[in-house]
């Protein structure tokens, strides 16, 4: 296994020979680097890039610019054979003329390596993801799960693979398979300690995961963090409001002496709040979520009045739209709580849960 | 009024998919029809809104027999799971279409009012001049759903429209659709595999197994009283804990043993206890790993993993060869094969019958 | 299947029941009876099958025939799945090749016939000229294997643009994924084709060899209006022989041997269909 790196990679699908002006890059002057035998995840929304920088990494595509090193090497000119990187695809991909067992052993065969070494090999890979019940049967009789792990083995049973990559593999599980198979995939990579990134949109997915998630957005990179830096400290409010569910409330907001003025309240701030965000300009945006804000149907010290409008369940608790004038607010309400359509809840904005963004940057 | 289906049976080949199905939706029901893919709901959803026909049953709009009505003649509204639109339209054009279409003759100024009312309502207004392929699968799957809100009908039927959605439009959309759909009247119904899709969105539920319709009713009815174990375990979210159990007298009181630490005294519905075993469900979120209150039944287990999940963790851990899955509220990570203390709240049980696999009783009145 | 669509399918079933099963039982009808000419038939159970089978100009117009077949779809089947490969995948060439590839199957079997009579013809034909270039005597009238292989070079190329596009369609329809992984995987060019290619195109040929295998078997104007089935015999294939036959109004042999002839048809596509579908899907393993 090996350490992945991507130097001021940027791609353009539109031919050299145009203006630069007229390009649009699909991603531009990305810096990645993927530790050795890590889980990572890049996750990002539909276009976002994710699949063209996964198609760099893996060799189907040459970058217009830049660098990807394996282990400090330079393999951007290389073939996806040469780079030794593996793919599970959205989509099943197994080879329908072979058993499940040959399946696992192409990849060695490919390599010359003796039969007696393959079957040992398949054999360990079989083990660790639950498919010794069915090395001789045919493929095509096997659910989108099993066929995953498949795939999934084609690429670690090669002692030499240098990196797997998952590009959304979960897409075509059945929603009541999706758990386990997400654990499945977990449990392998740390057990193995293959250097895995597992590209997706679903946030659930890519945070159970891995330990290091690069968050991409119209081909850039936004932030690379652990799950718990994400959501307690995001870059920016688009981060605040991708990760989390629901999203990170973000409410425009000024500063104006000791008081965060909003369209038609204010709330009061603290001393130290107010020493930690001296200097700062006085056009701020206000991040709080959902599940941070404090709810009671009592006024009370620094509470704002806002109006039920909708409330959804999730059976743990509520998830509740505030309106006030033109302000929407949602908060995780306990289940507990009696909420009813039209009430009037006074809700807190607890300092130390709140971050507060300038420029589309974290402040604090 | 609204819609009655009754002794539905359907086949494909020889295998029954629908096992005489009977349900009455009211008018202004949001309907969602749950299970696991092959357990029936979307046949029955087909077979409501007329693209399938049942070998037997009956389908009734308001009272009258629709069973051999095709469904050009029905008047209703269907958004797929795929985002189907006319690809050589804008989509102004798209969600005109069953307008310029309807018998009713709309006015070209009613028409225009109508496609700004509803695009307005999903965000589509800026993007009225484009066509489908150049706007994004979240705006394409709106364009559907505008199209049939436009479709003067009282009758909506949608299939899995989130499915091939980003999670982040997913969980948008759901907030949208409750109240887009919500104000519409007449019926919605809606076939998903997810819990939290029947959770947010649906004042009905009903949950399909293997072509049988286990339980129909208001959605809080479902969930608080899951009737079989089955729709208590699918329809939780992330999961229900389900443990075997057995009765023991001890000094004049009786318990319900799951093992040495998880055992709850019974003895004031003992009564109502007649077998020797049971099965005892726990929803995730009705365990903790910390707790003020002194009447909670504490045990140790095994952290196996933890899970992000954005906002909460899943934590995995295992007592006594059991496995268990809790839904905090909050992110943590604990390192796995930590011994933790779990506390589970007793007033938050349900108790199943191991023989029939019905609901026996709630540990818990509505407060 | 809904009451209506019944309806819809009678028009159909009437015709085909005019032009399929009414000959078909009349074809039966004479197989069991010794007709000749205008004389009134008797009934003689299944002596003309006896008799086919035991006639040796049958036998050698089966083996001629079998033989014809094989060689077509040893040839076109594989050339088919070449030319399909070597076909542009997207671009103007697609377009033109598409176009180039359908021309000759335009043309009917009898134009096919008069052309290739045309361009054979020892006196004013370019094909003999061509070979005479070549200090060779090519004479379809009078040497055999220039009449077979003629014959054989008019059906590839008449009838492998059939197998080609059938199998650049299937080819369009695998997913580049399939490609990527062979290629992760480490497989050759070889092995991607063995592994991925030909069995995601099994589909469409099954499809392919099952209409060149039947079709090749009914061949029929091409040697007919080539040579009329000769030099002697040599191009006398299964179809012109009961033809023969049946022209010379020996009925109840004319019948035995189409019955015979069909039945052979349908068991080798049979055989085919089964070996197709069944070869490597990796469940004898």
């Amino acid at each position: 296994m090996a350490r992945i790196q991507l130097k001021t990679i940027s791609h353009t699908y539109h031919p050299p020979d145009l203006p630069e002006e007229e390009k649009a890059y699909a991603v531009s002057s990305l810096d990645i680097s993927w530790g050795d035998g890590t889980s990572n995840a890049l996750l990002g929304p539909s276009g976002c890039g994710k699949t063209t920088i996964l198609n760099i990494i893996s060799g189907l595509l040459q970058p217009t610019a830049g660098q990807v090193l394996v282990d400090d090497q330079d393999v951007t000119r290389l073939s996806p054979r040469q780079r030794r990187i593996a793919q599970v695809f959205q989509f099943p991909v197994v080879y329908d003329s072979m058993n499940v067992f040959d399946n696992l052993a192409f990849p060695l065969r490919n390599q010359g390596l003796p039969e007696q070494s393959v079957r040992k090999k398949v054999q360990e890979v079989a083990e660790i993801l639950d498919l010794q019940d069915y090395l001789t049967n045919p493929p095509a009789k096997l659910n989108a799960a099993e066929k995953q792990k498949i795939s999934l083995g084609r690429g670690i049973v090669r002692e030499d693979t240098a990196a797997v990559l998952l590009d959304e593999p979960l897409t075509v599980i059945d929603p009541k398979l999706k758990g386990s198979m997400r654990r499945k995939l977990r449990q392998v990579q740390r057990d193995l300690q293959k250097t895995m990134i597992y590209v997706t949109h679903d946030q659930h997915e890519a945070l159970t995961f891995a330990d290091d998630v690069t968050i991409v957005k119209d081909g850039r990179l936004v932030q690379k963090g652990s799950p718990e830096e994400l959501h307690s400290e995001p870059a920016s409010p688009f981060i605040g409001y991708f990760i989390g569910s629901p999203g990170m409330n973000i409410l425009g907001c000024s500063l104006k002496g000791e008081e965060l003025r909003f369209q038609d309240f204010s709330l009061g701030l603290s001393p130290e709040f107010l020493s930690r965000i001296r200097g700062t300009g006085p056009d701020l945006q206000l991040g709080i979520r959902p599940e941070f804000i404090r709810v009671s149907p009592e006024p009370g010290e620094n509470t704002v009045p806002f109006e039920v409008a909708v409330i959804e369940n999730t059976g743990a608790y509520w998830v509740v739209t505030y309106v006030k004038e033109s302000l929407r607010i949602k908060a995780r309400v306990p289940e507990s709580m009696r909420v009813q359509e039209g009430q009037k809840h006074y809700l807190a904005f607890p300092e130390d849960r709140v971050n507060l963004f300038q420029n589309e940057q974290r402040v604090i | 009024m609204g819609i009655s289906a009754h002794n539905i049976c359907k086949s494909f080949e020889t295998l029954p998919v629908l096992k005489n199905v009977s349900l009455d939706i009211e008018d202004g029901a949001f309907v969602t029809l749950l299970g696991a893919t092959g357990a029936g709901k979307t046949t029955l959803l087909r077979i409501l809104c007329g693209i399938e026909r049942p070998d037997s049953g009956r389908v009734l709009y308001d009272g009258t027999e629709v069973t051999k009505v095709p469904v050009q003649k029905r008047n209703v509204a269907m958004v797929y799971q795929e985002f189907i639109n006319y690809p050589s339209m804008t989509i102004f054009e798209n969600i005109a279409s069953p307008l310029r279409i309807s018998k009713t003759g709309y006015s070209k100024p009613e028409i225009d009012r109508r496609v700004r009312q509803t695009a307005e309502m999903l965000g589509l207004s800026a993007i009225l001049s484009h066509y489908p392929e150049e706007v994004s699968g979240g705006q394409k799957q709106r364009t559907a759903i505008a199209r049939a809100l436009a479709k003067d009908t009282k009758f909506i039927f949608l299939d899995e429209p989130l499915a091939n959605l980003d999670y982040k439009l997913r969980e948008e959309l759901r907030g949208e659709l409750k109240t887009i759909l919500g104000q519409k009247g007449g019926v919605v119904v809606y076939a998903t595999p997810e819990p939290v899709d029947a959770l947010s969105m649906s004042t009905h539920v009903g949950y399909f197994e293997a072509g049988e319709l286990l339980q129909y009713g208001e959605l809080e009815e479902v969930y608080r009283h899951p009737r079989q174990v089955e729709v208590g375990s699918y329809f939780s979210y992330p999961t229900m804990n389900i443990m075997e159990a057995k009765i023991v007298q001890d000094q004049g009181r009786t318990h319900l043993r799951v093992s040495e630490a998880i055992s709850v005294e019974v003895t004031s519905f003992a009564d109502e206890l007649k077998e020797q075993e049971y099965l005892v469900g726990v929803r995730a979120y009705n365990l903790h790993t910390h707790t003020d209150r002194t009447d909670m039944i504490s045990f140790q287990a095994t952290l196996e993993l933890s899970e992000e999940l954005g906002s909460d963790t899943e934590l995995h851990f295992r007592h006594e060869g059991m496995r268990f899955v809790m839904l905090m509220q909050e992110v943590v990570r604990y390192p796995p094969d930590t011994t933790v203390t779990v506390y589970m709240d007793p007033k938050r049980l349900f108790l199943y019958s191991k023989t029939t696999r019905g609901l026996v009783l709630k540990t818990f009145r509505e407060e | 299947m809904s009451n209506r669509a019944w309806l819809f399918l009678i028009p159909a079933l009437v015709l085909l029941s005019i032009s399929a099963f009414i000959p078909l039982m009349t074809v039966i009808n004479y197989s069991l009876h010794y007709i000749f000419a205008g004389s009134a038939p008797t009934y003689v159970g299944f002596e003309n099958y006896v008799e086919v089978l035991n006639d040796p100009a049958f036998l050698k117009a089966l083996g001629r025939q079998m033989v014809f077949s094989l060689m077509i779809l040893v040839v076109e089947v594989p050339l088919g799945i070449g030319i399909a490969l070597a076909m542009p995948r997207k671009g103007k060439g697609v377009a033109l090749t598409l176009v180039f590839l359908g021309i000759p199957l335009l043309i009917p079997f009898n134009v096919v016939g008069i052309i290739a009579r045309v361009f054979t013809q020892s006196s004013i034909g370019v094909v003999p000229e061509f070979f005479a270039l070549f200090n060779y005597d090519y004479n379809v009238s009078l040497h055999t294997t220039d009449a077979i292989l003629t014959i054989f070079f008019l059906d590839v190329w008449h009838w492998t643009p059939l197998v080609a596009l059938l199998c650049y369609a299937g080819l369009q329809s695998i997913p580049d994924a399939f490609y990527q992984a062979a290629q992760i995987d480490g497989a050759s060019a070889w092995k991607t084709f063995r592994y991925v290619t030909l069995p995601k195109l099994r589909p469409v040929l099954i499809i392919g060899v099952l209409l060149r295998f039947m079709d090749s078997f009914k061949i029929y104007a091409e040697p007919l209006l080539l040579t009329g089935g000769g030099p002697g015999d040599a191009t006398t294939f299964l179809s012109l022989h009961v033809a023969r036959k049946a022209e010379s109004y020996e009925l109840g042999y004319a019948g035995a041997s189409s019955i015979i002839y069909l039945f052979i048809v349908i068991v080798f596509s049979y055989l085919f269909f089964q070996l197709l579908t069944n070869i490597g899907t990796g469940e004898n393993k």
